[in-house]
């Protein structure tokens, strides 16, 4: 491959030391964890709270250095000067200086990038109107809602029209019109080309906006993959809850190569949407005995609560 | 330089805007009104106490500010993490903190300005001047110090993991440093090798303030005090080679800790 | 600074800071040759000492811990509860501390030897303080000039002592109390024709509240004797 990955991420390793000095307790937050992304690609990362995943962004930005290992961006070392000058950074719950207003802030960033005062002004204009702040971008920063303050984020991200876009958590504490708006930004940035990497852990968006993505778990990287491979390898499932399972109906499910497990008095099993009916017909339930749905998993959730399973158990 | 620079206007201008430095307004116009009531209790010596608290004020407002601005922009850094976004930048961590130098030192300026002009007011309003080359030598030395203090209480803001932690230890340090210069004089009636070797220690450590006060030097004018003599050049020389350079040791060792530290 | 290995590192802040300590000890050095006050600590320090004063002395804020002791001294001076305190006595540790935390403090030293001097009548003390003022500060003639005073006065020829008084209060920026002094001495001579001509002058001239009020108690007086 001639052109370098825009992000490579090669055994890293990092723990966090906090506590008093005479009693320091250590945290490993990342445990050997390695990862590529390719230049145009949108990359997300998910994983529950304390996965690592904030930490891997930090280290991939150049906020944190690792114990052990490398990331690369461009080629470049990740927090060099060069590699900065490459990507933009929306870190989660961004936080401004509360008595600027967003033009201002803006302005403050793009002279940092070492823009020009009419190139500036130009694109601080833009980016806001683009973000949907171009009415409000003269008042103060701390009379903006949250989901206005991730805005003027992502527009700070973008400022110098960068290749790479790190993005934290986009989405979270946002309200359903904010998520959809921020959505439809990130769809934009696709369409012209960016490197998108961000981390969430809302499974739906990572199904609706990457290419691939990669699951962490506790430091790890446990499963990295096409987001369209995984859903074609993992069906979407149901969880079920019978009140009751008869012998016979027992035995029809293990003919099925289905498990019912019960907890409480209560069987659950979980199906395949596509063999949701079949199922349902062939256990010949009485009237007034119809499961509940407990539960729905997509694609995506079932290979990561497979992976995850798995992790834990060996 | 210029990124320092950007980042020292910046600074200024959101400290500037900052509810809570309205304090220094308040104390401002508080040394006015103490000045005042000084003067009623001076009577005639009104002018000298005028200049000499007023000087005073000048010095606490200068250290004041520069405490208030590192306390706000730690908070900002540890609880609100806006630092993150700037980090990212092409801006080296040594930079930022210059930055903070600068603009914390831009707003002391303007506070001490601020506080001069009041004292100046106070003066033309009760009868007597404090507009002389001497008075205001001597506030821009006290601004001096100011700016050496802020360098200080940068270190503190990062080797400290807290706000209350960085104000003890750089108001420590404050109190600490108008001793030092009478540290040379102890050592010299010193001959116990223990606390020889702590007081020498310390005096190579802590800033020496006293060089900053030139109000005990300088002939500040007005009734019955000695004029005619003046100190040489070279005597304000030193005080501004001795700050820069003593800041310099201290944002090198403070540049040094925050390249290691984690955000 | 990232690959600068710590132990350089310390070493050019140590350098950094002994350069700065050398330049420092210049400063100082420069300011000992030629500044008014002299460091403190270098003469003995009066007995009674307050804790501002100490403090100040220490913290190389002598000119404001002088003048908070000229405060402390004209609060003291000014209440009457403490004449029972042998004619004022606290004036004279007020007047030790004042002169050793700024020997330049001239007018804070010609008002405290004038209330010792002049008002309470302990003349050793007040000539004790002028004479060592006059020789810290030999350039400045009112010293001399209140000396004469003093020792006139305490030789009882009481006509020069007033002639100098008179002489004293024509100086411009003179204590206010010395207007007073002179005035209640023309009383206490039973003056009347100059206790009137000086009182009425005053009373054209002065503003000090306190001034005019006992230049009309003094012109009462002479009034009642005819003038």
């Amino acid at each position: 491959m001639s052109q370098p990955y825009a992000i490579e991420v090669i055994e890293v390793q990092k723990r966090y030391q906090s506590g008093d000095f005479w009693r320091p307790i250590k945290a490993q937050a990342l445990r050997g964890v390695s990862m590529q992304v390719r230049p145009g690609e949108v990359y997300g990362l998910v994983g529950v709270n304390g996965a690592g995943k904030t930490t891997l962004m930090k280290v991939m930005t150049g906020l944190l250095r690792p114990d052990q290992g490398q990331a690369l961006v461009f080629g470049l070392p990740a927090g060099s000067m060069a590699a900065r000058a490459r990507f933009g950074y929306l870190p989660e719950l961004p936080s401004f200086p509360k008595y600027l207003s967003a033009r201002e802030v803006l302005d403050f960033y793009g002279r940092l990038q070492g823009m020009e005062p009419r190139a500036r002004q130009a694109r601080v204009a833009e980016l806001l109107k683009w973000v949907g702040l171009a009415e409000a971008l003269d008042k103060p920063i701390r009379e903006y809602s949250k989901g206005m303050q991730q805005r003027v984020g992502l527009a700070q991200a973008l400022l110098h029209d960068p290749e790479l876009v790190f993005l934290d958590e986009p989405i979270s504490g946002l309200d359903p019109l904010g998520i959809k708006q921020m959505r439809d930004l990130f769809l934009s940035l696709k369409a012209q080309g960016k490197t998108i990497f961000f981390n969430t852990h809302i499974l739906s968006e990572v199904e609706r906006l990457c290419d691939r993505v990669g699951l962490m778990h506790r430091g790890r990287m446990l499963l990295q993959a096409p987001v369209a491979d995984l859903a074609s390898r993992h069906a979407s499932t149901v969880t079920l809850a019978f009140r009751s399972l008869g012998p016979a109906q027992r035995r029809s499910l293990k003919a099925m190569r289905l498990v019912a497990s019960q907890e409480n008095q209560v069987w659950t099993v979980a199906v395949a949407n596509a063999q949701l009916a079949p199922v349902l017909a062939k256990l010949k339930l009485p009237r007034g005995a119809a499961p509940t749905v407990i539960s729905a998993n997509s694609p995506l959730e079932t290979a990561f609560i497979k992976a995850v399973r798995a992790e834990e158990q060996g | 330089m210029r990124q320092s620079w950007v980042i020292g206007i910046n600074i200024f201008r959101q400290l500037l805007r900052n509810r809570i430095l309205t304090v220094l307004a308040i104390f401002a116009l508080a040394m006015g009104g103490l000045s005042v009531f000084l003067g009623e209790l001076g009577q005639e010596s009104e002018a000298r106490l005028g200049r000499d608290f007023g000087l005073l004020g000048v010095e606490w407002i200068g250290y004041i500010t520069v405490l208030l601005c590192h306390v706000v922009l730690l908070f900002e850094e540890t609880e609100l993490k806006t630092i993150t976004m700037l980090l990212v930048k092409p801006v080296a961590r040594w930079q930022y903190l210059l930055g903070k130098l600068v603009g914390s030192s831009l707003l002391a300026a303007l506070n001490v300005a601020g506080l001069v002009l009041v004292l100046l007011l106070v003066g033309w309003a009760r009868g007597y001047s404090l507009a002389s080359l001497p008075f205001f030598l001597a506030a821009f030395f006290l601004l001096w110090q100011s700016v050496v203090m802020s360098a200080v209480v940068l270190l503190f803001s990062v080797l400290a993991s807290t706000v209350p932690a960085c104000v003890v230890y750089s108001t420590f340090t404050f109190f600490l440093g108008h001793f030092t210069g009478n540290l040379v004089e102890w050592m010299a009636k010193l001959n116990e090798g223990a606390a020889l070797v702590l007081v020498r220690v310390l005096y190579y450590l802590l800033p020496n303030l006293a060089i900053f006060n030139l109000s005990d030097s300088l002939p500040l004018g007005g009734e019955n005090i000695k004029t005619g003599i003046a100190l040489s050049a070279a005597s304000f020389l030193w005080p501004l080679a001795y700050g820069a350079i003593y800041a310099l040791a201290v944002l090198l060792l403070a540049a040094w800790q925050y390249q290691r530290k984690e955000i | 600074m990232e690959r600068l290995p710590l132990s350089r590192l310390l070493l050019i802040i140590a350098l950094l800071l002994l350069v700065a300590a050398a330049l420092a000890s210049i400063a100082r050095q420069s300011r000992r040759d030629q500044a008014e006050l002299p460091l403190a600590f270098l003469t003995p320090a009066p007995p009674k000492l307050s804790a501002f004063g100490f403090t100040g002395a220490l913290a190389g804020m002598r000119r404001v811990a002088a003048d908070w002791a000229y405060i402390e001294m004209l609060q003291y001076y000014g209440t009457g509860r403490n004449r029972l305190d042998c004619g004022f006595q606290g004036v004279i540790p007020f007047a030790e501390e004042i002169f050793w935390l700024d020997p330049h403090f001239r007018f804070g030293i010609l008002y405290t030897a004038a209330i010792l001097g002049f008002n309470e009548g302990h003349l050793p003390e007040a000539i004790s303080l002028l004479q060592r003022a006059a020789r810290t500060d030999p350039g400045y003639p009112r010293y001399r000039l209140y000396l004469a005073g003093l020792t006139y006065r305490k030789a009882h020829d009481n006509p020069r002592a007033l002639q100098i008084l008179e002489l004293m209060v024509q100086e411009p920026d003179r204590p206010e109390i010395l207007v007073r002094t002179l005035g209640n001495l023309y009383i206490k001579n039973k003056d009347w024709p100059k206790v009137r001509a000086y009182w009425r002058r005053v009373v054209m001239t002065d503003k000090d509240p306190r001034t005019l009020w006992e230049a009309r108690l003094a012109l009462a007086q002479a009034a009642q004797h005819g003038y």
